[in-house]
């Protein structure tokens, strides 16, 4: 077949496939997809949701970076809830039960959509390159692309390996062969490989369960939307159902060990510790003998379920005696039995905060080749792969997505400068600065950036600018309205606070832990109705917590001066003699870009960095 | 000569790199010199130093031998006692060699002219004991610790400092900081798997928990006061009205005349300090300008200074001079400057007797004749007794500033966290805490909430 030429060549069309292309076309690149299932994008290979903790804010921040998750959530989405509720804004976080057929045509219909993107229906089977550097891309039907960038999205599929008891099946997912001659092309370029594993649980026939024995799960009004610029008419909601192991569960798993992929001795990759198989918990935690699982139904029009929390890697017929001695499941059937993957991915720690390999030039890793899990992960750290390829092929420097300043700079800068021992997953805890990365401000935090880097449009950006003038000004009323006592009074009553006999100010009534700004709000009434929740959670961290957001901006400035001080790419370590030994062979074999990075390598200690950043300036003066 | 590359290769795996020397002792002369060369070459050095090298190299450490140290030109510089130190089991846990050399500059300094020569770099200031901090041999709480024992004064300081080298304060507040990453690691755990966790932590249980900590840190600080005290000196401020006789007095206590003393009021306009030990308390005495509306400028700045020593004093003596209304005095300054520690002082009763049993609380003395100073200095003594919480009291590992410092930031934040709060809140609060606990000893926290909360939960909606 003829020979193509593109700026990029994204491979694989999966959840970080597809925003890669997405970013890397709107910041003006030419762009080649390579997909061998060019009708099927996004797929849900797992769970069929999207959100949660950490994971939410995250949707949010592609979005507010002019990516498609967020959109083909809300059109698909057939419950909702959002989680942490009785907890601060901070972590309160969106999760979204997607119909995960809807999902696929909602996603690939979007990046059909997109402007001058070719979608090339082939399996990729080699990356090129010429002096280090990616120049094309072979396929096994679509001919030879040319390229000077591509970005690897190729998720589960490298060397992906299937297990089921003893039974192994090579494939990239169930029903999907593996990619093995681009693994190999890979391994060639001199990669460093690791092995992970994960796995997944059975799915269900919804017609032979006992939904009365079950407890159900409703969701909440379905009136949130991930997408920040795109409205769209909800979906009829349906229910999650919750149920749990048995005594005879406990007893079949542990009796059948042996025939475990994992406990036989068959899997060699790591796993992940936060998405344990149901051996993994019978034996990690013996005192407990129950363990929660939840029913999810996978579309509107189909009669799978998805049976979270019971992901192992047994025989079959195991597998049927272990769903049956679950209540309300006794004859449940299974439609599609659960299973470990095994599969190649590639140390993070070989990336450069742009994502760009430091082994392979031109050569950008996003999602599961990167050691991540999650359908969020991956699509975060494609934006960010797509944008920076199209960016370097401009002559410009990359975009660095700061810790300070969202989930995907925490994510990326974790894989960087830590690697990944296990498949990585973000958790709120991971983001020091998490009291300022919210869902509801996502757009304000990110949108300078996509707007100056063509990721949204200027009207987009405007009505951020609007939204934000929104906040100042219902802060503006919470500080300057008093309200007598005999109206503030029967809210204090409800809520057990302590009633005033002044007219205190709405701000003072606010910094009570007792009070909440909605239901504050919407007992005042007037001036303070009608404000979107997005506006009312980020003015109740402005006033209620007001110290602790100062602490935290006065830390994320000192953090943003450690970053700004650069290391040289070549600087020579062993050349710092006050540094300590130890610290200048962790230095030279991290080589971090910035102080800031340098921070967080484990194992440095405070003392070494004082004495980096003096031989920098040193140096600098020099 | 095999051993000692074994012991080299060994030392250089886990050693900062170069070999520094130093004196170890105080400069000037003296009956013994120790000249101390530390590093993972200190022992190859050291041989090349000596005449019988294959004697020296045989030396097992801890031992010491008599040795014969040469010079450049081959010649004898002195003879030496020397003991090597095999790291990790030595002050800076690196291999080291000890010269115990004749007393004064001249033998010392060719010693370390001679460990230059051979490859040893002078050692910086305090880089010993900053070696030690690097190989984990003391925390940072500790190596505060030498720096006090080296400078200790009197016996209650060498006890404080030897209290702090024990690692108790970085013991304690590892102790502390483990049980409030514990339950931050709770907390964690109901905000990142809100489908996991069944009932939330109780406000109650919390604040027990916060308390607890609470009550910890203030036990530490409890002692800290005496304890940098015994370190550091308590400051006695002399304060009084201009020419009482102040300097006089100050000059007297210290047996020495290092204020100047005129007929002149307003004389003394800066504060001049010094120090001396009574009843083995250390004393920092300080002599201040007379207190009064002045229209000078230099002598309104030392009233000034007068009145920022007079608050950050532990006990203040105040001078009023014998024949005018002392009752008065007293109660003008009292209502101005407020002290809890006073020790009124009636000066100059060579000129103006007054009888102890007329002086209502006040002490008679005069410094030209010497009446009164024995009562004087008891009282001193006492007062500053009892400024630092009485010798009753434990002591207490804190010897630095810093160090105590940041424990009171750490219970401030503390104090201000709410248990009402939401848990991504009272996270906050305890980083912050625990940042403080982890300055104070220096350490790297390293562990990971994420580890805790998978060891000790079973995760997997």
């Amino acid at each position: 077949m003829a020979k193509r030429s593109f700026d990029i060549a994204v491979i694989g069309a999966g959840h970080a496939g597809v925003e890669a292309a997405r970013a890397a076309v709107a910041a003006g690149g030419s762009v080649a997809l390579v997909t061998s299932r060019p009708e099927t994008m996004g797929q849900m290979s797992c769970n069929p949701a999207i959100g949660g903790v950490a994971k939410g804010q995250l949707v949010r921040e592609i979005d507010a970076l002019g990516g498609l998750m967020a959109r083909a959530t809300d059109r698909a989405s057939i419950q909702f809830r959002m989680l942490n509720t009785s907890k601060g804004p901070a972590v309160r976080s969106p999760r979204s039960q997607s119909d995960r057929f809807r999902y696929v045509r909602s996603l690939t219909q979007l990046v059909n959509e997109i402007p001058g993107l070719t979608v090339v229906s082939a399996t990729a089977t080699a990356i090129e390159t010429r002096e280090g550097r990616v120049r094309a891309v072979r396929t096994d039907r679509g001919g030879t692309l040319e390229v000077k960038a591509a970005v690897l999205a190729a998720g589960t599929f490298l060397n992906g390996l299937i297990r089921l008891g003893e039974k192994q099946i090579p494939a990239g997912r169930a029903g999907d062969s593996p990619s093995l001659a681009l693994a190999e092309s890979l391994k060639q370029l001199g990669l460093g490989v690791h092995r992970f594993k994960t796995g997944t649980p059975p799915r269900i026939d919804r017609n032979t369960v006992n939904f009365g024995a079950l407890t159900e799960q409703t969701g909440d009004e379905p009136s949130y939307r991930f997408a920040h610029f795109h409205r769209c008419e909800s979906l009829p909601q349906v229910s999650c159902w919750h149920t749990r192991t048995s005594s005879l569960t406990r007893a079949l798993v542990l009796d059948n060990l042996k025939l475990s992929s994992m406990y036989g001795g068959w899997v060699e990759g790591t796993g992940p510790r936060y998405c344990p198989s149901i051996e993994d918990k019978f034996v990690r935690f013996p005192q407990r003998d129950r363990h929660h699982l939840f029913l999810e139904p996978e579309g509107l029009d189909s009669d799978e379920m998805y049976l979270n929390g019971l992901s192992n890697s047994l025989p079959l017929d195991v597998q049927t005696k272990l769903v049956n001695s679950v209540e309300g499941l006794e004859s449940a059937r299974i439609i599609r039995p659960g299973y470990a993957i095994e599969y190649d991915c590639y140390d993070p720690a070989e990336l450069e905060l742009s994502l760009e390999s430091r082994i392979v030039r031109g050569l950008y890793l996003a999602g599961q080749v990167n050691g991540t899990s999650g359908y969020e992960e991956a699509a975060g750290q494609g934006l960010a792969a797509g944008l920076n390829a199209a960016l370097s092929l401009r002559g410009e420097p990359p975009v660095i997505f700061g810790r300070a300043q969202s989930y995907l700079g925490v994510m990326i800068d974790d894989l960087v400068t830590h690697g990944a021992d296990e498949p990585y997953r973000l958790f709120s805890s991971r983001a020091e600065f998490r009291l300022s990365l919210r869902q509801d401000n996502a757009d304000i935090r990110l949108s300078p950036l996509a707007h100056s880097h063509g990721l949204i449009t200027g009207e987009q950006f405007r009505r951020v600018r609007r939204r934000q003038d929104e906040v100042a000004k219902l802060i503006e009323l919470v500080r300057r309205t008093r309200v007598g006592a005999e109206r503030i009074n029967p809210l204090l009553r409800r809520c057990g606070s302590t009633e005033t006999s002044e007219s205190p100010t709405v701000e003072k009534v606010l910094r009570r832990p007792e009070i909440g700004a909605p239901g504050l709000f919407s007992h005042l009434g007037g001036d303070f109705a009608g404000f979107p929740s997005a506006v009312i959670a980020q003015v109740e961290m402005e006033i209620k917590y007001e110290g602790y957001m100062t602490r935290e901006r006065s830390r994320q400035e000192q953090a943003t001066r450690l970053e700004r001080v650069r290391i040289p790419a070549r600087l020579d370590y062993s050349s710092l003699q006050s540094l300590s030994t130890e610290s200048r062979q962790r230095l030279a074999s991290h080589r971090p870009s910035s102080l800031g990075q340098a921070s967080r390598i484990p194992g440095l200690r405070p003392d070494d960095i004082s004495a980096l950043m003096v031989e920098l300036s040193r140096r600098k003066n020099k | 000569m095999r051993q000692d590359e074994n012991l080299t290769a060994r030392a250089s795996k886990t050693g900062s790199g170069d070999t520094v020397v130093a004196l170890s002792s105080a400069r000037g002369v003296g009956a013994v010199a120790v000249v101390r060369l530390s590093g993972p070459d200190s022992w190859a050095i050291a041989r090349k130093m000596v005449a019988g090298r294959k004697k020296f190299g045989a030396l097992s450490p801890r031992k010491m031998a008599l040795c014969n140290l040469i010079g450049g030109g081959g010649e004898l510089i002195d003879r030496a006692l020397a003991v090597k130190f095999a790291g990790p089991a030595s002050y800076t846990g690196e291999d080291s060699v000890e010269f115990h050399c004749h007393g004064g500059l001249a033998v010392s300094s060719a010693v370390i002219d001679a460990a230059l020569r051979h490859g040893a770099r002078s050692a910086t200031a305090g880089e010993f004991t900053r070696r030690a901090f690097l190989n984990g041999r003391l925390d940072l709480a500790q190596a505060e610790a030498v720096d006090s024992l080296v400078h200790a004064r009197t016996d209650e300081g060498r006890r404080a400092a030897l209290a702090g080298l024990d690692g108790g304060l970085g013991t304690q507040v590892e102790a502390m900081r483990r049980s409030l990453i514990e339950l931050k690691t709770e907390l964690e755990y109901r905000i990142d798997f809100p489908d996991e966790a069944g009932q939330g932590l109780s406000a109650e249980k919390i604040e027990s928990l916060l308390d607890d900590s609470l009550a910890k840190l203030a036990a530490l600080l409890q002692g800290a006061r005496r304890a940098l005290l015994a370190c550091r000196g308590a400051v006695v401020v002399i304060a009084g009205a201009p020419n009482v006789g102040k300097s006089s007095l100050f000059n007297t206590l210290l047996g020495s005349n290092r204020a100047i003393v005129t007929a002149t009021p307003g004389t003394t306009r800066d504060a001049v300090e010094s120090e001396l030990v009574l009843d083995g308390h250390l004393v920092r005495l300080v002599d201040t300008a007379g207190l009064r509306e002045s229209s000078g400028e230099a002598e309104q700045m030392g009233v000034e200074y007068s009145r920022h020593y007079i608050a950050s004093s532990d006990v203040v003596l105040f001078v009023h001079e014998a024949g005018s209304d002392f009752r008065r005095a007293e109660s003008e300054f009292l209502a101005e400057y407020g002290h809890g520690k006073l020790v009124r002082v009636l000066s100059k009763v060579d000129l103006n007797p007054v009888p102890d049993d007329e002086a209502e609380g006040f002490i008679p003395v005069s410094a030209k004749t010497g009446q009164g100073m024995p009562r004087l200095r008891r009282a001193i003594a006492t007062a500053v007794e009892s400024a630092t919480g009485g010798s009753g009291e434990k002591t207490s590992p804190v010897t630095s500033l810093r160090q105590q410092k940041l424990l009171e930031e750490a219970r401030e934040l503390l104090r201000a966290a709410c248990p009402a709060n939401p848990p991504e809140i009272i996270a906050a609060d305890i980083d912050e805490v625990c940042t403080r606990l982890s300055e104070i000893t220096g350490r790297i926290s390293g562990e990971d909430v994420l580890d805790s909360i998978f060891s000790r939960f079973c995760i997997g909606k």
